[in-house]
């Protein structure tokens, strides 16, 4: 043992990882749970339970939206409230309605704000954080006075 | 040593409690896992000829549940609770009656229900891990490292193939032992791999310079130790090895062990695997059993293929010699499934002869064609 361990050093050989695989359950991804390899019950990291679903649900709509999207900007004049056939566009492109467009556009601000409140989150739970929390919590207190002054000003 | 470890014990549940009550969870998670993976078995034993439908015992049908917590960044507390569910498992030997076996029409009544792992571990990023519960023992998996990509179907576990298939004399009688019992491929091959699994606690070292260290203690006061090593060279291909002792010598385990196994995988594909194992029994009139396996593989793109050959000697009584060589292939259709075929044969020298059979035991031919699928 003790020779083979010298072989190896003297070698140069890096350290590497390993995991036994005979007998043991199949590494990577699975049929129904994707890369993962694994139904994520709960992840705290990644935003609460069922993370896959939920980022799957959120691919999904992202797809749509930025067909949706497409579908808004290809279509120059959405005042009328009609739908419009843009030169160069399918019948099946059309059915994006200017309300479809406007959907999309509280989802993307949603999704920011969603996004901003992760990395809020994330930024809180750092112990770096804990000064710079504290200043932003008396900035919102700041903030709700300010708020409070201007509605007894109105 | 038997104060020093219950010292060990009153410690280690005090360090859970304390941190169960400490700081609040930086990260949780819980997940989900399983695969299933059956098989058609095909055998002959010298007389008869058999088709089974059979879970493949090389990596049973299983689902697990993990979950880890950290906690202030450097530690990490988590459980492992996996569980084996087998309909006509391929070594299953019925309790030495044959469910099986070639010439058995039936199925196993109902599913084996069986555990691999109920366990919690605390782990520190720096002090290495502590694991109690059901589960690896220190020493289990030493005398299968593997780095062929064909274990699925073909490793140093000769008997997880067929394993329920039983030797027969020319006149179909099945092989006695000595003491009167059936003998299966499962009862003439071990590759004696450590204590497998058992409820104990153990500890893992952390890893220098790609060795690391685990020591386990088990009901019965028996104890085992083992190390492992993996490296790898840019240029040229990864080496991976273990090795394993186990003390015995007690009322539960009446024997020393040594186990120990090594892989080298190539860049290029080419991989060699290489395992040994003995057992030197405390009285008993046994003589030491030993089995010594090699295998030569060869990986590329999707598929693996591997020839091997293995000896067992005295593992069910003195004056056996058991020989088995196979062929395997494994095609990764995609990353969650793939499909294997392997054939196996199998050879059983008997010195020591039970007078009720006729003759030698004829060879066991085995095909074995299916496919895992993880979930």
């Amino acid at each position: 043992m003790s020779l083979a361990a010298a072989i190896v050093i003297s070698c140069g050989g890096k350290p590497a990882e390993y995991k036994q695989t005979a007998g043991e359950m199949k590494e990577g991804p699975g049929v129904f749970t994707g890369e993962e390899g694994a139904l994520v019950v709960y992840d705290s990291k990644r935003g609460g339970a069922f993370p896959q679903l939920r980022e799957t649900s959120e691919e999904g709509s992202k797809e749509a939206s930025e067909k949706a999207d497409k579908a808004a900007s290809a279509a120059p004049d959405t005042s009328t409230g009609s739908p419009q056939i843009a030169a160069g566009q399918t019948s099946t492109e059309t059915q994006v309605t200017p309300e479809a467009a406007r959907d999309f556009q509280e989802f993307q601000k949603w999704k920011k704000e969603q996004q901003e409140f992760r990395e809020f989150q994330e930024w809180k739970k750092t112990a770096k954080g804990a000064a710079e929390y504290k200043e932003f919590l008396e900035w919102q207190e700041w903030k709700t006075y300010q708020e409070w002054k201007k509605q007894q000003g109105q | 040593m038997k104060k020093f470890l219950q010292l060990g014990l009153f410690t280690l549940t005090m360090t859970l409690t304390i941190l169960l009550i400490l700081p609040a969870a930086q990260a949780v998670d819980f997940k989900i896992s399983g695969q299933i993976d059956r098989a058609i078995l095909w055998g002959d034993n010298g007389n008869d000829n058999d088709v089974k439908f059979v879970d493949n015992d090389n990596s049973s049908t299983r689902f697990r549940f993990t979950g880890a917590n950290d906690f202030d960044e450097v530690w990490k507390v988590g459980i492992v609770w996996e569980v084996q569910m087998e309909s006509n498992s391929s070594s299953d030997t019925g309790g030495g009656d044959g469910v099986i076996d070639i010439g058995d029409n039936g199925d196993t009544s109902g599913v084996t229900f069986t555990e691999r792992k109920m366990e919690f571990y605390v782990e520190h990023k720096n002090w290495g891990r502590i694991i109690l519960g059901q589960g690896d023992t220190a020493t289990n998996g030493t005398s299968e490292v593997d780095l062929s990509g064909t274990d699925v179907v073909s490793y140093a576990s000769i008997s997880d193939m067929a394993g329920g298939f039983s030797f027969r004399d020319k006149n179909n009688n099945i092989i006695l032992d000595s003491n009167g019992n059936n003998t299966f491929i499962a009862n003439t091959f071990s590759d004696y791999d450590g204590l497998s699994r058992r409820d104990r606690i153990r500890y893992d070292s952390p890893k220098f310079w790609g060795f690391w260290a685990s020591a386990g203690y088990m009901n019965g006061q028996t104890y085992d130790v083992a190390l492992r090593s993996a490296h790898q060279w840019e240029n040229f291909g990864k080496l991976a090895a273990a090795f394993g002792y186990v003390p015995g010598d007690n009322q539960r385990d009446p024997y020393k062990q040594f186990s120990g196994s090594i892989s080298f995988l190539h860049n290029s594909g080419l991989n060699l695997t290489i395992s040994h194992a003995f057992r030197n029994f405390d009285g008993g009139g046994r003589n030491t059993a030993h089995n010594y396996y090699g295998k030569l593989g060869y990986k590329v793109g999707k598929w693996a293929f591997s020839v091997d050959g293995d000896r067992s000697d005295r593992v069910d009584q003195n004056g056996d010699e058991a020989t088995s060589f196979s062929g395997a292939a494994v095609w990764n259709v995609w990353e969650s499934v793939q499909f294997y075929g392997c054939y196996r044969w199998h050879k059983l020298d008997r010195d020591n002869q039970n007078p009720l059979n006729t003759s030698d035991p004829e060879n066991i031919s085995a095909v074995m064609v299916g496919g895992r699928v993880k979930f």
